[in-house]
């Protein structure tokens, strides 16, 4: 007899009186192994749950399995059918006890042979002979990635590299250069952990001075104490960059920026966090006309409270900023404070029912300038709310905001009041026959802009009000899915210009699969925009097919599209193209290749018209040991 | 005076040939434009050159580049040739699409305004410089004060098995108002397909100081090797902005010619219901999803940023058969320990096979994005 592990153990429960066997410290301490397992094979763990009382829960890896497990002649046991990463694995049961789930025993299983050292590499080579306009050319092209990762996980890197004789297709002007790389190191040393990072990565600190952005360089972080002390730092290039050249991104003194994070949580109870942020740089993310150079800092607060259902968070930043480094632009001096707290209204037993409002604020001045946070939303006052509900069938999401414009800007500059309403709706019909898989969307938005005041020679009121609607479906099913949107957007121009708008859009798509060997997907759109300037129409299309004319390893595929419209600047364009491949070995095919297009399809050779027959010969290398 | 006879000489060989043309008034609509102080921003300008000319000729006006008068040269060349039907004054208008970065809008607007200065010819004369008045302010039509394209796992480069799930991200930071118009393109894979072709298109509001991020459809990757995708504005939009962020490329590896599957770009995407990007995490977050058909189970999966390339790293997972759950506080202690948080869903038949995958979200325990309506185009 197989149930539900969550019924039985509810229904224990029910009996109660039963006492653990085990103590949660006691058995967490034993790690047993169960041997190897093998694909298809189920996993029994050999717990005496008839002296659990309680709701029992169960990990393998991280991974919550409790939704999946069951109980089997007074055993658990689980069918794992989802792919587990690694051959080394971890299950740990819980327990709950009071608002907590505590562990009460730990296993360990193998699914293969364990290896030290693991090396993948990914990569598609290509050589090709083609004629473009009638110009010949053969071309050859290499790209993939190599990833090493330890047995511990201690350490892992990646590097992707991609080498073509066609220039447009090269990440950098060399004609073989490596793309991104990221190598990190993970040590753990007592009680605390250390883990470097030499490569791309992503610099998150806070939401103000230095966070979101991806940048090559150096870092290191360091949690001691169960994480209640974080430290970190950093040393990167102030812009993307790819390519070999300046590879630690440190080499270059007028594109480098440095930083460092001190997070502490006083309480060992609570989750209240305050943390230090710093960053000193010079550069230019932008592509600017000048190099600018720059500091600043930062003070952040954050935490739960009311059993982590209401979240809070702030921070305060400060920076300074020479645009254009001792050129005449002045060093400004600025300050943001990224204020927010949110409230989930519906506590964990709603079931699925979830109800989370958000009250934010914002302050950022005109000036306020982080080479490591560019991409801060500046001179403005912003007042947020937000609502996001979800039921079973229904998800809801609404945002509201105000902002007061030009604050801490030139006197001189005028004030406005930017409001802004927007709503998402979506719904999932569940139903039989054809509403099955079926979901509607729906929405829209409202914005106004009113001018508060405007100085002596200031540009007039550039009021404006701008209403946004839209609705769709989306639809999948076994063979085929398919979609349809209409939107629609109209502005009103209450300014000097009073140029309006009014647009309408409405678009189609589907795929289906008409038989084993055979696929057919498009998409169609029309697109009318009303204004007092001008008005014009688009109508696109596109239509591929592809066909199996030998299972396995010969297929056929065509592929057209066409554009009409009389928007201005744009062109009328349309194109056909088809290709056979033949895979006539596991890791290699043959691609016969030809095409025709015009007007801005013909993107190619920059001309009106591309004509393109081509033969390609690819390999792809996957290794992995 | 030695040189008069050949003066006149040449007048009136010129009036014989019929050639004499000298560039004649000209004047720029508008003749003010509004800069935006805080970004970058372009201004669609309609230069207009009087050309006067006895005979029916082509005539070729240009203009080497404007002058500021906060110092420095921007905007290009501009060169137009058209046919002069003769018998005196024609007008020709030269667009222009005006780029005017960050740094020089900051000079600008230290400056308050300042006035551009174009001079034209069309080889026998020069034209009176035309001056355009440039106005800074913290409105105006939309100004782009950062754009950044990345996959998105924020990488500028991936390397992904045929069949995978790969968007792209567009991540604009704004001031002023208009209307972002454009069209998410790829080309590839090159050799058999080396033009660009539409795969979706954005045309949305944006007003004011904004951070939005705007996620591209599901990229092509049914067939191995390399891509080039891209965000472009559309030609004809009047929204009045720029946009300088470089092409993005990914290769797809392996070979699959399984025809008895549907093709893997459009392949069934899992669609994700809740919570937003940009929502908080807590014991009470209900995470939700689309049901896929023939689906047995469905892993909730939370994952690292995975910068530089390097796959990113699960930090915890759910296995459920229902397509909604909320996290216990043993895998919410795993996830407070990340700063940089993303979240999938996979759907798995009963034999373990991969069903559909949704897009990658993000998941702040900082709420630090403004939402955008996403709208389908």
């Amino acid at each position: 007899m197989r149930q539900q592990f969550k019924q039985k153990v509810r229904c224990f429960l029910c009996i109660g009186g039963l006492a653990m066997a085990t103590t949660p410290a006691a058995a967490q301490d034993l790690i047993e192994d169960l041997g190897t397992l093998e694909a298809g094979q189920t996993l029994y763990l050999p717990l005496d749950i008839s002296s659990l009382t309680g709701e029992v829960a169960i990990e393998v890896d991280g991974i919550d399995m409790t939704d999946v497990a069951a109980v089997e002649n007074g055993q658990l046991v689980l069918n794992i059918v989802t792919p587990l990463a690694g051959e080394f694995h971890d299950v740990t049961v819980y327990l709950l006890e009071g608002d907590g789930f505590v562990p009460i025993a730990s296993y360990s299983f193998l699914t293969t042979a364990r290896s030290r050292l693991t090396v993948s590499v990914d990569a598609s080579h290509e050589a090709s002979i083609q004629s473009l306009n009638s110009d010949e050319a053969a071309n050859a092209s290499s790209s993939g990635s190599f990833g090493v990762e330890n047995e511990e996980g201690s350490f892992r890197g990646q590097v992707s590299y991609l080498g073509s004789t066609r220039p447009v297709e090269r990440v950098t002007e060399n004609p073989v250069d490596i793309a991104e790389y990221l190598f990190e190191f993970n040590r753990t040393l007592g009680a605390t952990n250390l883990t470097g990072r030499l490569g791309h990565q992503m610099l998150d600190y806070d939401r103000a001075l230095v966070g979101d952005v991806s940048r090559r360089g150096l870092s290191v972080d360091m949690g001691l104490l169960d994480q209640r002390v974080e430290l970190g730092a950093f040393a990167s290039q102030s812009a993307d960059a790819l390519g070999a050249a300046n590879f630690t991104g440190l080499a270059d003194e007028d594109s480098r920026m440095q930083g460092a994070r001190f997070a502490f949580q006083p309480f060992a109870t609570q989750d209240f966090r305050v943390s230090v942020q710093t960053y000193t740089g010079d550069g230019d993310p932008y592509g600017g006309s000048a190099t600018g150079s720059g500091q600043g800092s930062s003070l952040s607060l954050d935490g739960t409270l009311l059993g982590g259902r209401l979240y809070y968070g702030s921070v305060w930043s400060q920076t300074d900023w020479d645009e254009d480094d001792g050129g005449p632009l002045p060093e400004t001096s600025a300050n943001a404070v990224l204020s927010h707290l949110s409230y989930d209204v519906l506590n964990t037993d709603a079931g699925d029912r979830a109800l989370t409002v958000g009250l934010g604020y914002e302050k950022v001045d005109q000036d306020y300038f982080s080479l490591a946070n560019p991409g801060v939303a500046v001179g403005a006052e912003t007042w947020r709310l937000t609502m996001d509900y979800s039921a079973n069938r229904f998800a809801l999401n609404i945002f509201a905001d105000t902002q007061k414009t030009n604050v801490g800007g030139p006197s001189g500059w005028p004030e406005d009041r930017i409001s802004q309403v927007l709503t998402d709706l979506r719904y999932d019909l569940q139903g039989e026959g054809f509403w099955q898989g079926t979901a509607l969307r729906f929405g829209g938005g409202y914005i106004e802009q009113d001018r508060l005041t405007t100085p002596n020679a200031a540009p007039p009121p550039e009021d404006y009000t701008s209403t946004t609607l839209y609705v769709g479906f989306d639809k999948l099913g076994d063979v085929g899915n398919w979609s349809l949107d209409y939107v629609r957007i109209r502005e009103d121009d209450q300014g000097v210009l009073d140029i309006d708008t009014d647009s309408h859009s409405l678009n189609a798509a589907f795929d289906y699969g008409v038989n084993d060997r055979a696929n057919v997907n498009g998409t169609a759109g029309y697109t009318r925009v009303d204004g007092d300037f001008d008005t014009w129409e688009r109508y696109e299309a596109t239509l591929g097919l592809s066909y199996a004319l030998r299972p396995d390893d010969l297929i056929f595929r065509l592929d057209t599209g066409i554009t009409r419209t009389d928007e201005p600047f744009a062109l009328d364009g349309e194109y056909y193209a088809t290709e056979l491949a033949w895979r006539f070995h596991p890791t290699a095919e043959l691609v016969l290749s030809a095409s025709r297009a015009d007007g801005p399809y013909a993107s190619e050779s920059g001309g009106d018209e591309d004509t393109l027959v081509g033969l390609t010969l690819r390999a792809t290398t996957n290794f992995f040991r | 005076m030695r040189f008069l006879p050949t003066l006149i000489l040449s007048f009136f060989l010129s009036l014989v040939c019929g050639l004499a043309h000298a560039a004649g008034p000209v004047s720029v609509n508008p003749p003010t434009a509004r800069v935006n102080g805080s970004g970058e921003s372009a201004i669609t300008l309609n230069w207009r050159v009087g050309v006067i000319s006895r005979a029916a000729r082509a005539v070729t006006v240009t203009s080497p580049g404007a002058q500021l008068s906060t110092g420095g040269t921007i905007g290009g060349p501009l060169r137009r040739t058209v046919r002069h039907p003769g018998g005196g004054l024609i007008f020709v208008t030269l667009p222009e699409r005006l780029v005017v970065d960050r740094t020089t809008a900051a000079r600008i607007a230290q400056a308050g305004n300042a006035v551009l200065t174009r001079s034209f010819t069309d080889f026998n004369g020069t034209s009176a410089p035309a001056t355009l008045r440039l106005q800074a302010t913290s409105g105006g039509p939309l100004a782009v004060r950062f754009a950044d394209l990345a996959f998105d796992d924020d990488s500028l480069f991936r390397v992904v098995p045929s069949g995978s799930q790969l968007a792209a991200r567009l991540e604009w930071t704004t001031n002023g108002r208009g209307i972002l118009d454009g069209a998410w393109e790829v080309a590839g894979p090159s050799d058999v397909a080396g033009d660009f072709r539409v795969v979706g298109r954005v045309r949305q509001v944006l007003a004011g100081a904004r951070r939005a991020t705007f996620e591209s459809p599901p990229l092509p990757v049914d067939r191995p090797g390399i891509y080039r995708v891209r965000f472009v504005p559309s030609p004809g939009q009047r929204g009045s902005f720029t946009l300088s962020v470089p092409d993005l490329r990914y290769t797809v590896t392996a070979v699959p010619i399984e025809p008895q599957t549907p093709d893997p770009a459009s392949k069934p995407m899992l669609n994700l219901s809740a919570p937003q990007p940009g929502a908080g995490l807590s014991a009470a977050t209900v995470f939700s999803w689309q049901p896929v058909p023939n689906a047995s189970l469905y892993r909730l999966e939370f994952l690292d940023s995975g910068a530089g390339g390097l796959a990113p790293k699960q930090i915890a997972a759910l296995d459920t058969s229902e397509r909604s759950t909320r996290l216990k506080d043993f895998t919410l202690d795993r996830l407070r320990q990340v700063r940089v948080l993303r979240w999938r869903v996979a759907a798995f038949d009963s034999a373990g096979n991969l069903l559909a995958v949704s897009s990658v979200r993000g998941l702040n325990t900082t709420p630090s994005q403004q939402p955008v309506l996403q709208l389908r185009q």
